[in-house]
């Protein structure tokens, strides 16, 4: 890791950094011309279609492919016995003789202690039995699309079904059917601890509150659907487009199930058309048409329907959480324990991850418990398999946290902005599970927030069946654990002959404007013009690095591996000027496109004349700029001696705000219309405050879904969703005004003292919904979404 | 099944296809090289496929291609390139009304449209005129900013 | 020996794309193949309908947009719209701002535009679904439907056109040619509102009032229909009756309001149960007959 020069950039002198540049990738992106890999056509490629189960659980007898086969049209046919392997979040387990496993470092070993061993649950095509309906059963490659549906329907499944479950309180039952036979119970993880005496902050409460919450199956509703295209050279290389946040470690499993070296992998994916943590690890579709395009020696693509990204491509993981807190008379939480049960579905992807962010990063964190415990069980159900989904796992802790403090707020008989005020984490806080908080500006968040929704006024002179609520978050910029003991980026720049720059990046453009974001930081780094920079990235055959767009990491790590490659470049471009203007190199410095001496100013060079110089001049070194930078987070693992982490903790910053929302309910109908959000943010410096914006804005508008119309309905093991029309994503029509309120604190990690901001404002969104509808009409919600008919019951409940 | 020969007029050009009699036009512009006509959902759901026929923004997934002929089809690549983009597209860029793009081409041509029909429309009606596309990244906001910003500086 | 499977046939396999040029070439057609032709009104349903499999064995698509019946007649008796007539059309239409005829209007007036843009008049009544808005406006404005074949034609009231979801009386062999709305009598007013998840959705339900009254405000006609609620769009004969005759004011319309949940049977799926439907049917009627009454004194 290189050490990093901390670099005081006072806003006044930015060229770049909090400036509203229009984003670098924007003019394709209008025109039409920006390609994903289903834009993506080669000669000869074939169109790939899975055969999916109609049952929830069953056991697989006999599958009959000879007539798919012999179907004129239809190139390749592949079961379960063609992949022998199975996989799950970041492990590949091959099963033949040689066995490949993870191999974990000690401290990852460590870790496991607290987070479950990564669990290879799934074959790509399945081995033996199906476990939900619209489980992977067959594949079939063809040379369009319609000839790949109609072979599916040639292909012969015969079966026996087997005894489900749906719900996870029924999966733990003594004697119920066994969805994988290792797990006893079907219980996929049980994730237990405790730090500092729960008991005794229970018995030092005034009062203790116990209450239930539970969150929905929400789809990401990307607009691009999973897939991929996979061609074959003639020499073993495999290139796949797709779409992905992670394509360095899409590279690393992919090239695991095929069992060749890494590097004769090549994903590229340079644009992702939306993410929202759904595109964070190998699919089954990757492998099958991997496997597909090597039998048919073609290009194959493979591209999820709508209907099929509702139920196979992951959704967020539904929480039934039970809350505990105490809090003495004034407010204080003096103990909170959590007791949660997570519907896993048939497989468990990404579930012991995102139940292990909820655990020790918002409900130990939040409001800093002194004492803390958890027990949380990861169940198997013969269902869709929930994943990641931003926010992971966060905002339904934060969803029961903030909803419960409201509760605890009108039975004290204290403002519920003052309630916050008063648990409110601060700068310097360690919390009980180790975590370090460095930069936090909570307080000025809840304050402002709470100002801009005109808090005081509309609590005091309440209007009919209008209401206001507030709810606050505890998140992270990065974490550390995922793959192993790292939270790191590589980028590399490189100064071309005519002086313009190519910035070489790992982290992955999802539409979050993270290209633009680092192109900035560059070119301000460098003193460059940002209009002479050309960011490259989306392709695994860069000198770049990066684990991935996710866990609001993109800017915070790969930002500070941009800034060392900027600074390293900028350092060798200044010696080879100094040579050129026959002064010392530290008498130098860049800025917009031109070197100068800071004594004199007007005595400079422009980066053309220097690169003219480097590459065809009689530059004495005779070396070319290539700076290369790399950063990992100073986060810490799980240390078992001391059983929690040691400072800063799983990342090496944490992020906060606080979120106002009015509301008016029709007590009729139940319809709940939302008036305005504010939502207020601690996001360290602003490097470019229109993407910034954009992300806090999206987040919203996933939260709101959330909170009350999106939810995947499934009824006895089948996704009722099947398109669009039956899953409600709020339109333009539906959106109320959102304030955003940028809070600058200057973090001392991230680059020029920012912090991540992808997720953040996913997560208080829900609970201050609740909180404003219970003070509108006093419905208290505790399940997500809140639909008319909730808030009807919950309202007859009342009477 | 019999394929009929079939020209479409495409962004001010004739194209001769040979189309299948259920083909729909979504497919049909893909398969021709009209990569900016998107596909999200399955059917008539997110309007990421929206193109204008004769002026007016339509589903091209819930079109017959063969319906479509004689009509005059606009995608966005017949709006501008990337080099010379039109004011719309301009405050798309500047507005920050496009995140990861997958959206865009839909929008912009339903927000083309609009103007045309209604040169300063309020912030409501330009709302409902979009509600048939969805927009997964920016909650709308930078995309109706973008529309009335245009609208403003025609 | 266990279950075996073989999933079903999704999509369009159609053997043939056919622009009739007459109504006679569109009744060979109807009459040769029957439920394997389709007429193409927009499209949309058709292709809902065909992704989900639902139409592998139709082998005919029928295109009649030659046949111009994209038409708006305003006759002294009546109006008359062509089957092909766009929705957007009727939407923008001078005719239908008339408060007397404005259920239309805002029947039309849905989301999202390019289904406006799309769909016809025409498909929009066959379909045979109760979610779209224009039959129950249509039904309160006592719209009859001209159905065509070979073997002649016949005017089929709307409110006797619907027999049950996805199921209209058209016949195999028919097609519709025209609706026709009668000239309402002065002193009409007529509102139409529906209650939505998100603004793209389908309605969950929805209501079409209409009233006409006399000299001295007494209600001399009522309609009231409803869309999405039931399995087919239809009116509540019970309400309308409860109506006729009376003043209408606050007490006359509350209870109505009553007659109207008890009178309907609603359906329950993915967006309300059958309980809030009954809840949802209320509501709305209070506030389109408000809107209607309005209406009645411009």
């Amino acid at each position: 890791m290189s050490e990093l020069a901390r670099t005081e950039l006072k806003r006044s002198d930015a060229v770049y950094l909090g400036k509203r540049i229009s984003r670098v990738d924007g003019p394709e992106k209008v025109a039409g011309q920006a390609k994903y890999y289903d834009d993506v056509t080669l000669p000869g490629m074939l169109i790939a279609k899975i055969l999916r189960s109609p049952v929830s659980h069953a056991r697989i007898l006999r599958i009959d492919t000879s007539k798919a086969e012999s179907m004129t049209g239809v190139r390749a046919v592949l079961t379960g016995k063609d992949i022998p392997l199975r996989f799950g979040f970041n492990i590949v387990e091959h099963f033949d003789v040689e066995k490949e496993k993870t191999i974990p470092s000690e401290e990852v070993a460590a870790l496991r202690g607290l987070m479950p061993e990564p669990r290879p649950d799934k074959p790509p095509l399945a081995i033996g039995k199906v476990r939900y309906v619209g489980d992977d059963i067959a594949a079939v490659a063809a040379v369009d699309e319609e000839t790949a549906e109609d072979a599916l329907s040639l292909i012969e499944v015969e079966y026996e079904r087997l005894p489900h479950v749906f719900e996870p309180v029924d999966a733990m039952k003594e004697g119920a059917p066994l969805i994988h036979e290792e797990c006893p119970g079907n219980i996929a993880a049980h994730l237990k601890g405790e730090w500092g005496d729960v008991e005794q902050g229970f018995k030092k409460a005034d009062f203790v509150f116990e209450d239930t919450f539970k969150t929905q199956h929400q789809a990401h509703c990307s607009m691009e659907t999973h897939g991929c295209v996979c061609n074959w050279d003639g020499q073993g290389n495999l290139t796949v487009w797709t779409s992905i946040q992670v394509p360095h470690m899409l590279k690393r499993e992919i090239a695991r199930a095929l069992r060749i070296p890494h590097s004769r992998v090549k994903i590229l994916s340079e644009y992702v058309g939306g993410a929202f943590g759904s595109k964070t690890e190998m699919g089954s579709y990757h492998v099958i048409c991997a496997y597909l395009a090597k039998k048919t020696r073609c290009p194959v693509k493979l591209r999820f329907t709508r209907e099929e990204e509702f139920f196979a491509s992951g959704c967020r993981l539904p929480f039934t959480t039970t809350l505990k807190t105490g809090v003495t008379r004034d407010g204080r939480v003096t103990a909170r324990q959590v007791t949660i049960v997570i519907d896993k579905g048939a497989y468990m992807m990404q579930g012991a991850a995102v139940a292990f962010y909820a655990l020790t990063v918002p409900m130990p964190g939040l409001y800093k418990p002194p004492a803390y415990k958890f027990d949380a069980k990861i169940v198997y159900t013969n269902k869709l398999p929930p994943t990641g989904f931003r926010g992971f796992g966060n905002p339904q802790a934060t969803f029961a946290i903030e909803s419960q403090m409201d509760i605890i707020a009108e039975k004290l008989d204290i403002d519920p902005v003052e309630l916050r005020l008063k648990n409110a984490n601060q700068p310097g806080d360690l919390t009980v599970s180790g975590f370090q908080v460095s930069s936090c500006g909570l307080t000025e968040c809840i304050q402002r927030a709470a100002k801009a929704i005109g808090w005081e006024e509309k609590r005091k002179n309440k209007l009919p069946n209008r209401g206001v609520g507030l709810a606050c978050l505890f998140h992270s910029s990065g974490e550390r654990g995922a793959y192993g003991d790292c939270d790191n980026a590589i980028a590399t720049v490189k100064m071309n002959d005519d002086g313009s720059m190519t910035l070489f990046i790992g982290a992955q453009e999802l539409g979050t404007g993270s290209l633009t974001g680092l192109t900035q930081i560059a070119a301000e780094t460098l003193g460059c013009r940002i209009e002479d920079i050309k960011a490259v990235s989306g392709n695994t055959d860069l000198p770049t690095f990066d684990l991935g767009s996710y866990a609001s990491r993109s800017l915070f790590i790969s930002g500070n591996a941009v800034k060392a490659a900027a600074d390293n470049a900028k350092n060798q471009i200044l010696k080879i000027a100094a040579e050129l203007l026959t002064v010392p190199a530290e008498e130098l410095d860049s800025r917009e496109g031109k070197i100068f001496v800071k004594s004199d100013p007007n005595k400079s060079l422009t980066f053309k004349e220097v690169a003219m110089h480097a590459y065809y001049g009689k530059w004495k070194e005779r070396d070319m700029v290539v700076g290369v930078g790399s950063w990992d987070a100073p986060s810490t693992l799980f240390d078992p001696k001391i059983g929690k982490w040691k400072p800063p903790g799983m990342a090496a910053t944490y992020t906060f705000g606080c979120q106002a929302v009015e509301v008016e309910v029709n007590p009729e109908t139940g319809n709940v219309k939302v008036l305005k959000v504010v939502t207020a943010h601690d996001v360290g410096r602003v490097i470019n405050p229109t993407l910034l914006e954009g992300q806090l804005e999206g987040a919203i508008h996933q939260g709101l879904g959330y909170a009350l119309t999106e939810e995947i309905r499934v009824e006895d093991g089948k996704t009722l969703v099947t398109d669009f029309r039956d899953y409600f994503l709020r339109r333009a029509s539906d959106m109320p005004p959102i304030e955003t309120i940028l809070v600058e604190t200057n973090d001392p990690y991230g680059a020029y003292g920012l912090k991540g901001i992808g997720e953040p404002a996913m997560v208080p969104v829900a609970p201050a919904v609740a909180n404003a509808i219970y003070h509108a009409i006093g419905a208290r919600v505790t399940q997500l979404p809140i639909t008319r008919e909730r808030v009807i019951k919950s309202l007859e409940k009342n009477d | 099944m019999k394929c009929m020969q079939s020209k479409l007029h495409i962004n001010g050009y004739d194209y001769d296809v040979i189309l299948k009699p259920h083909e729909n036009l979504r497919e049909v512009l893909r398969r021709i090289g009209f990569k900016g006509v998107k596909k999200s959902c399955d059917v008539g759901g997110c309007g990421v496929c929206t193109v204008l026929l004769d002026g007016r923004p339509v589903y091209s997934c819930c079109t017959f291609a063969a319906w479509a002929e004689g009509k005059q089809i606009t995608t966005v690549e017949g709006l501008a390139s990337p080099e010379e983009l039109d004011l719309i597209q301009r405050n798309f860029v500047e507005k920050g009304a496009s995140q990861c793009g997958f959206c865009t081409p839909g929008l912009v041509l339903v927000a083309e449209a609009l103007l045309k029909r209604n040169p300063q429309p309020s912030e409501a009606e330009v709302r409902r005129e979009i509600a048939g596309n969805i927009c997964r990244c920016t909650g709308y906001v930078k995309v109706v900013d973008a529309i009335l910003a245009a609208s403003k500086k025609r | 020996m266990g279950e075996i499977y073989r999933k079903p046939a999704v999509g369009f396999r159609s053997e043939e794309y056919v622009r009739v040029q007459s109504v006679e070439e569109a009744f060979s057609y109807l009459k040769k193949y029957g439920e394997e032709a389709r007429i193409i009104g927009g499209g949309i349903t058709l292709h809902e309908l065909g992704v989900m499999g639902s139409l592998s064995r139709v082998k005919k698509l029928i295109d009649i947009q030659q046949l111009k019946l994209d038409y708006i007649n305003s006759e002294d008796r009546s109006i008359k719209i062509g089957a092909s007539t766009p929705v957007y059309k009727i939407r923008d239409h001078e005719v239908f701002r008339n408060v007397a005829l404005r259920a239309l209007a805002e029947a039309s007036d849905f989301v999202p535009v390019q289904v406006v843009n799309n769909a016809t008049i025409g498909g929009e009544i066959c379909t045979g679904l109760p979610i779209l808005s224009l039959p129950p406006a249509l039904l309160a404005l006592d719209s009859s439907v001209k159905c065509v074949s070979a073997d002649g034609e016949r005017i089929i009231p709307l409110d006797n056109f619907y027999v049950d979801y996805f199921l209209t009386e058209l016949r195999s062999d028919e097609l519709v040619k025209e609706i026709s709305i009668p000239v309402p009598s002065a002193k009409t007013g007529s509102a139409f509102k529906y209650e939505k998840i998100t603004a793209a959705d389908y309605p969950m339900g929805s209501v079409a009032v209409r009233f006409s009254i006399d000299q001295r405000g007494k209600c001399t006609e009522c309609r009231v229909s409803t869309g999405s609620l039931c399995r087919i769009p239809m009116r509540a004969k019970k309400t309308e009756k409860m109506l006729e005759g009376t003043d209408l004011n606050k007490q006359t319309l509350d209870k109505a309001a009553n007659e109207i949940s008890k009178e309907i049977d609603p359906i329950s799926d993915l967006r309300a149960s059958a309980d809030y439907r009954r809840r949802l049917a209320r509501v709305l009627f209070v506030e389109t007959a408000e809107i209607a009454l309005n209406r009645t004194k411009m």
